[in-house]
């Protein structure tokens, strides 16, 4: 192939791509706009809310939710593989677009930021929006690190929103030089994964595993276990995954509502989605049925060989015989692996984040440490995920259409909260639960909304938090049944213990907005009868009331949604 | 047509709208004096729903091959009509075949109820807007006429003369101070607070028509159902609205204790309902009437599973041979015994020998004839009686069809459960499945000659169904609620209580018509005649206007149940169409009079033509309906038509079975029409013709044009809503011919023929047979005649004394003036033993378990207090207490790790790599064992 093929057919397959790529195109393009405005000072003439409204609109619609329905999208390998799309990256991409819209209209009813900071802050929020749409669709561990920094470094601007606020510039810098240190981290993660299985590129890595698997000697294989962990700090700290979860505390109190909202959610929301990306990338080859010759004896042998430690305890099975595997039946080992890290994690972050709520008395840290909690209750539906891919897909597409089922749901839930945190700051200039108590006597409206997401968030029945709940649960009591694994049902107790503890929590913010007495020199004047404030959280809060009645289409949507994934 | 369900259902959730229209708004209008916004919300959406169901009856008549359908009808041809069922909504799914859901069961009845429905509730919602004034604030009063509203209002028809003019006297001027201070209020003279003064209270004007709409929301779903468990909540709902209207009134005693009546007596009916649901749930499977498609998977419904043997005459004759020879093989029987006939056809009267031996008769008499004759042990004219039936049959073949007596083929489902153990014997001895075991058992026992399995479920379960239409349609003996139901205002009376809301029962009897066996249509003629007569009876010595009408609408409704009961299926629902129309023009006279005069007491009336002619003369119009006048052979009013039709059917009836009893059909309905056109001019009589009974009220009789012009339109619908033709042009859509297009194909053009009964039920177009027509139509028109001389005789020209009469049938008037003593014979049978046992079980209650439970408690308190001392507070909120101390300590503990310091964070990082290194180490190594 000489050069000019070479670049001929770059050219093609970048042509190709562009019509996936059109919502990051508008993204960008929004972007440039938002900037180019400024320099011509055009903004005392215009609004930049509209320009930033009308191009996340379009940037949704150009993100086609509709196509996945039916379970239509192939799997694509765009940009010479750098980047994916499937059902699952339009489905997380439309999520994570209409959060944006959502959210664009939250920011203009709530008022931060002010007309002039807007530009700026748009513009961030789109950068990091961007990022987030690539982190769904990366398909490279280049790309995969490209994704994170895009998403984060604008986020480390954004906590720090507020100028003139100590503590907000305070959490954007701890923000800043913690992300900074995960990243470290996690570049040598993927520098040691690159360099174990020559190659960035995903589908490839799981290839070369594949292959070479059985045959890896002891500290290759150690190493290999040391990238995973080293990659999954990376990624945990995107998701505010204890022990990495140090920033979302901080950075949660310190900066506004809004911020948080957008943190918590969309940040959250393409962290799952890459952690499904290389959890499936490496782990499993869609479609691909191709056998690799391999000794019966890896097996076990690969399991072990990822713990030096506990090598010995394994017997080799017969004589090593030659025995065609499947490229998928050869990656078990690694989906376990991954399976069983992310359920530890999920665990101990779930845990973790529901009893650190408990003595919280600011609102914002107690939501920060339900989102911690909320992390761990969506990074359990990865187990059942990994422990069936290669054995049973009805019970993977589960678990994959639970994950999305969940996030689909925590957007209205969480938005809501975090909607009605920054629309009772604006009104009594303070986010501490206490000067909330009696507050359903002067704002009905808001305090409904607020006690539906709460309920919903510990998922109680009939709210849409309970239908994620039990989606996620249920694909890993089914993957329990599946392959009689202990660590899943674990994992389900844990799961199950949880959503207990966090009852508390959640009902004690509830309690003392509707019984308690309003307390003594706080403003209880009646709040102004449905403002756009009212009719905002109103329609945040009802899809998270009705979903139930719509349980069948949504769900119908989201298998549809994950098919082309793992079939 | 595929959006006549969308119309329809659109028709029916409009009133809905309204009536949370109104239980939402309505006391907030009220307080902002806007009190009429609710009626007129009300009115509004009835008026919609009206024109949407006109727009659907033109859709249907528009729709496909209907037209040419309903003139090949008007030919005398066969023609298919076909139902749209189908579902709105599924509401449950149980195992792979039964559901439920939200249906709709479309045909041309459907069609023509809505239409009929929607009408007069619009009328009587116009009409009510008007009549309910009184419940207004006192400012939009009209006082002008007489100072207070519904004073002397009889609540029963036992008391004595004067208490009419007893209330009046009483009250009559100090109200009229009393308003001036309670303009808001509206006063209930009827109810004497302890104080000995009158109940003031709020008025309650929208609230009427809140109900009002909700009533008609249930009385549209009940049409529109399709399916019986839908029918049934619907028909609970329909009587929980007669119950809130009855108790409109509510401080009045007499009105809230009919409604109780009302719902308690109907609950009775249900009672039989629900039995008849199981059978038909148990036996079907299914509760839907049409079929219904769903995903590619049908569905049969009610009406397609309930088999008859096919009317094809040849089908009879085999089924015959198998019944005669008893070797027939297992296949054939198989085939022809589950669509057995036990009776035969006349046609093929002489191919049985055994059966005319069996019979005893030599003359070419049906079998069932002979037996009939038997049972009677009397002998008839076989002669006339072969002879009428060979007219009759000849009649029948003229549309050219072979009327072969058919017989209900009991399904699989009751066949199964009434003979369980004889199928699990044959399903073991020969490895069949259930639904061929059934068949064989069954073919068995019909070759024996026995009552086919499961058969008498079919019975109980269509005698259960038509109990809950016993109670609906207030037939004996269960009628006693609608009298008293007369405590409601007229226009709920007109509506509900005449035109509507009794009529579902004789509406689901047709609509469930192919459903009933022919012993079940027995019970339903023999409670139609039986009611129809006692209720005329006791019509002609009522006093009060209300209860004349509302025993004549019993009467009525048993007229339309004898009817169905003898098959006449088209007769029975064209009178309830027309009766609809006419009683209610009657009721809302009859509210227009009282409104007037304010006393439903006719004694008081007398004269009153002259003070409201409007009124009066579309009374007597209606009063010339229901008496069904009209120029025999000719043209009629729109009684006419269905009254003859009815007995004609039973004439029918009485010619096939000939003997006494199925003649006493015939001449009970018979002379129960003289009795109809006598009470009814009596009635007209003594309120409107004659000198003024009460010079007082009559010089305040006042009639309002508001109320007048609906009973106009109303008594046009009454004379010409029957009508076949204009001039000479036939009319296709004539409402007879209308019904007629839902008639069920399984009864139609054939004979009915029982199993455990040997009558036959004659097809209804036999009955239409000149030699039937010609001296039924004479007869009738002569009753008629006959009732108006009478009643002139009596009450207009004075000839005849009505006390002379009365002294010398002493007995006869007294049991007809005590209303056949039917209220204290279940006072005696049922409500004092029920208060009897009840006061004892509440005497055992209190004596003994209530002592009983009072001494445990005692000792329960005694020993929960030392457990809530020593165990709970102690041990248990302990324990918990520190559990919990525990968990909020962790939690206090965990965040604390969070100390704000950056460079710990970090810290924490490369602490946090290594702790999960090492806690995969350890989570790794264990479950390698497992792997």
């Amino acid at each position: 192939m000489n050069l000019q093929q070479l670049i001929k057919q770059l050219a093609n397959d970048s042509t190709e791509s562009l019509s996936w790529f059109l919502p990051e195109i508008v993204l960008c393009a929004v972007i440039m706009l938002l900037l180019l405005v400024r320099l011509f000072d055009g903004k005392q003439r215009l609004d930049l809310w509209f320009v930033a409204i009308a191009g996340s609109v379009v940037s949704f619609l150009f993100s086609q939710p509709w196509l996945v329905c039916g379970g239509g999208v192939e799997r694509t390998e765009i940009f010479t593989g750098l980047l994916v799309i499937d059902g699952f990256t339009i489905a997380v991409r439309s999520i994570i677009l209409l959060f944006l819209v959502l959210f664009l209209v939250f920011t203009k009813i709530s008022g931060i930021p002010d007309s002039d900071d807007s530009p700026d802050i748009y513009t961030l929020v789109f950068g990091a929006t961007l990022g987030m749409c690539l982190m769904v669709s990366s398909n490279h561990l280049l790309m995969i690190f490209l994704a994170i920094e895009m998403a984060s470094v604008p986020s480390y601007a954004l906590a720090g929103m507020l100028k003139g606020r100590k503590r907000g510039s305070e959490a954007a810098l701890k923000y800043a030089i913690y992300g900074a240190g995960a990243a470290g981290v996690m570049l040598y993660g993927i520098s040691l994964l690159a360099g174990l299985t020559s190659s960035a590129h995903l589908p490839t890595i799981a290839l070369q595993l594949a292959e070479n698997l059985g045959t890896m000697s002891g500290s290759e294989q150690l190493v290999l276990v040391l990238s995973g962990l080293l990659i999954s700090v990376g990624l945990a700290f995107k998701l505010s995954a204890v022990p990495f979860h140090f920033w979302a505390p901080d950075v949660f109190h310190g900066s506004c509502a809004e911020v948080n909202a957008f943190l918590s959610i969309a940040s959250k929301a393409a962290a799952l989605g890459l952690l499904v990306r290389i959890g499936i990338g490496v782990g499993y080859v869609p479609g691909l049925e191709q056998e690799v010759a391999q000794d019966v004896e890896a097996g076990p042998a690969v399991v072990a060989g990822l713990l030096p430690v506990a090598e010995e305890a394994i017997e080799p099975i017969e004589d090593s015989v030659e025995q065609e595997v499947t490229v998928n039946e050869a990656l078990q080992p690694v989906r376990d692996f991954i399976g069983k890290l992310i359920a530890l994690l999920a665990m101990i972050t779930c845990t973790f984040g529901n009893l650190a709520a408990y003595s919280q008395t600011n609102i914002k840290r107690l939501l920060a440490y339900s989102t911690i909690a909320h992390a761990g209750y969506m990074m359990m539906a990865i187990a059942p995920l990994m422990s069936s891919l290669g054995s049973d897909y009805g019970v993977a597409e589960g678990a994959l259409s639970g994950l999305l089922l969940y996030i689909v749901v925590y957007v209205f839930m969480n938005l809501g909260a975090f909607a009605v945190v920054a629309f009772l700051r604006n009104y009594i200039a303070s986010e501490e639960i206490a000067d909330y108590s009696g507050m359903i006597r002067s704002r009905p409206y808001i305090v409904i909304c607020l006690v539906l997401a709460l309920f919903s968030l510990v998922g109680l029945p009939p709210l849409a938090g309970f239908l994620g709940k039990f989606a996620v649960f249920a694909s890993i009591a089914d993957a329990f049944r599946a392959t009689d694994a202990t660590y899943l049902l674990v994992l389900l107790l844990v799961g199950g213990v949880n959503t207990a503890l966090s009852l508390y929590y959640y009902l004690r913010v509830a309690k003392i907005m509707v019984m308690e007495e309003p307390a003594e020199g706080v403003d209880i004047e009646q709040y102004p009868k449905a403002g756009l404030e009212a009719v905002y959280l109103v329609a945040i809060t009802l899809p998270t009331a009705l979903l139930i009645f719509f349980w069948n289409p949504v769900h119908a949507y989201v298998v549809d949604a994950v098919k082309a994934l793992i079939s | 047509m595929d959006t006549l369900h969308i119309l329809l259902g659109l028709a029916t959730l409009i009133p809905l709208g309204a009536f949370f229209f109104n239980l939402t708004c309505g006391n907030k209008l009220r307080e902002a004096g806007k009190i009429r916004v609710g009626a007129y919300v009300s009115t509004i959406a009835i008026v919609f729903s009206a024109l949407l169901s006109f727009l659907s009856l033109f859709i249907w008549l528009g729709g496909a091959d209907n037209w040419e359908n309903l003139n090949a009808l008007l030919d005398g041809e066969h023609a298919h009509f076909h139902a749209i069922s189908g579902e709105y909504y599924v509401l449950g799914e149980f195992g792979d075949n039964l559901k439920l859901s939200i249906g709709y069961y479309i045909d041309s009845l459907t069609v023509c109820m809505f239409t009929m429905v929607t009408l007069i509730a619009t009328l009587i919602h116009i009409y009510a807007l008007k009549y309910m004034d009184d419940e207004l604030p006192a400012q939009e009063h009209d006082h002008s006429h007489f100072p207070w509203p519904w004073a002397g209002k009889h609540g029963h028809g036992e008391h004595d003369d004067h208490h009419g003019d007893d209330h009046h006297d009483d009250h009559g001027h100090d109200d009229h101070e009393e308003q001036g201070h309670f303009d808001e209020y509206y006063v209930d003279h009827e109810v004497v607070m302890e104080d000995g003064s009158h109940l003031k209270r709020r008025g309650r004007y929208h609230r009427f028509f809140q109900a009002l709409s909700l009533f008609c929301f249930s009385m549209l779903g009940l049409v529109l159902a399709g399916n019986v468990a839908m029918t049934f909540v619907f028909w609970e709902l329909v009587g929980i609205c007669s119950f809130f209207l009855i108790g409109f009134y509510v401080e009045r005693h007499s009105a809230s204790t009919a409604a109780n009546k009302a719902f308690i007596v109907n609950r009775v009916g249900d009672f039989g309902m629900i039995i008849g649901l199981m059978v038909i749930w148990t036996g079907f499977g299914t509760f839907d009437f049409g079929d219904s498609e769903v995903d590619g998977h049908k569905s049969l419904g009610l009406f397609s599973q309930i088999e008859r043997l096919a009317d094809d005459a040849h089908a009879s004759e085999d089924a015959q041979h198998a019944d005669a020879h008893a070797a027939a093989s297992n296949s054939e029987l198989a085939a022809g015994a589950l669509a057995f006939v036990a009776a035969e056809d006349e046609s093929h009267e002489g191919d049985t020998a055994d059966h005319d031996e069996d019979a005893g008769h030599d003359e070419s008499e049906s079998h069932e004839d002979g037996e009939h004759a038997d049972e009677h042990g009397e002998g008839h004219t076989d002669g006339d009686n072969a002879e009428s039936h060979a007219d009759g049959h000849d009649e029948g073949h003229d549309d050219g069809h072979d009327h072969a007596s058919v017989q209900v083929v009991v399904p699989e489902g009751l066949v199964i459960a009434s003979a369980r153990e004889e199928v699990n014997a044959y399903m073991q001895e020969h490895g069949v499945d259930q639904s061929v075991a059934a068949k064989a058992v069954q073919a068995k026992q019909i070759e024996e000659g026995g009552t086919p399995y499961g058969y008498w479920l079919l019975i109980i379960g269509g005698i259960g169904i038509f109990c809950g239409c016993i109670g609906k349609s207030a037939q004996f003996p269960l009628h006693v609620w609608l009298p008293d139901a007369m405590e409601g205002p007229t226009p709920v009376s007109a509506l509900v209580h005449s035109a509507t809301m009794v009529a579902a029962g004789v509406f689901l009897t047709g609509r469930f018509f192919p459903m009933f066996v022919p012993e079940v249509l027995l019970v339903i003629a023999v409670v139609g005649v039986i009611t129809l007569f006692i209720a005329a009876t006791i019509a002609i010595t009522a006093v009060d206007i209300k209860k004349v009408l509302a025993y004549s609408t019993i009467s009525q409704l048993g007229y339309m149940m004898m009817s169905l009961g003898l098959g006449g299926w088209l007769a029975g629902l064209l009178h309830l169409f027309t009766h609809a129309f006419f009683k209610s023009l009657l009721f809302m006279g009859s509210g227009s009079v009282i409104h007037a005069v304010h006393t439903n007491d006719m004694r008081e009336m007398g004269g009153l033509y002259k003070k409201i002619p409007g009124t009066c003369w579309t009374m007597f119009i209606a009063c010339l309906a229901i008496a069904g006048a009209g120029i025999p052979f000719v043209i009629g009013t729109s009684g006419y038509y269905s009254k003859d039709a009815i007995l004609e059917q039973a004439f029918s009836f009485w010619r096939v079975n000939g003997g006494i009893a199925p003649g006493l059909f015939f001449f009970l309905a018979a002379a129960g029409a003289a009795i109809t056109s006598f009470y009814m001019f009596r009635m007209w009589f003594m309120t409107f013709v004659g000198k003024p009974r009460n010079q007082e009220r009559f010089d305040h009789a006042h009639e309002y044009s508001k109320m007048v012009w609906p009973l106009v339109i109303l008594a046009v619908f009454a004379v010409g809503v029957a009508w076949k033709s204009v001039g000479f042009w036939d009319l296709p859509f004539s409402l007879s011919n209308m019904i007629e297009a839902s008639r069920p194909v399984a009864i139609s053009h054939v004979d009915q023929a029982g199993v455990i009964s040997s009558m036959v039920w004659p097809d209804e177009h036999a009955s239409h047979a000149w030699s039937i027509v010609f001296p039924v139509t004479l007869l009738a028109t002569a009753t008629a005649i006959i009732g108006f001389l009478l009643a002139a005789a009596f009450y207009w020209k004075r000839a005849l004394d009505v006390s002379d009469v009365k002294n010398n049938f002493e007995s006869i008037y007294r049991l007809l003036w005590n209303k056949w003593w039917f209220d204290e014979l279940y006072d005696t049978l049922f409500v004092r033993p029920a208060h009897k046992i009840g006061k004892f079980v509440a005497a055992i209650d209190k004596c003994i378990f209530d002592w009983l439970i009072d001494r445990s408690a005692v000792v329960l308190r005694a020993f929960s207090n030392l457990w809530n001392k020593y165990i709970d507070q102690k041990a248990v909120d302990g324990v918990a207490n520190v559990i919990a101390g525990w968990i909020h300590s962790l939690g206090r503990g965990l965040s604390r790790v969070q100390t704000g310091n950056v460079r710990q964070y970090v810290l924490f990082i490369a602490i946090g790599a290594l702790a999960l290194f090492l806690l995969i180490t350890v989570f790794f190594s264990s479950s390698i064992q497992a792997y």
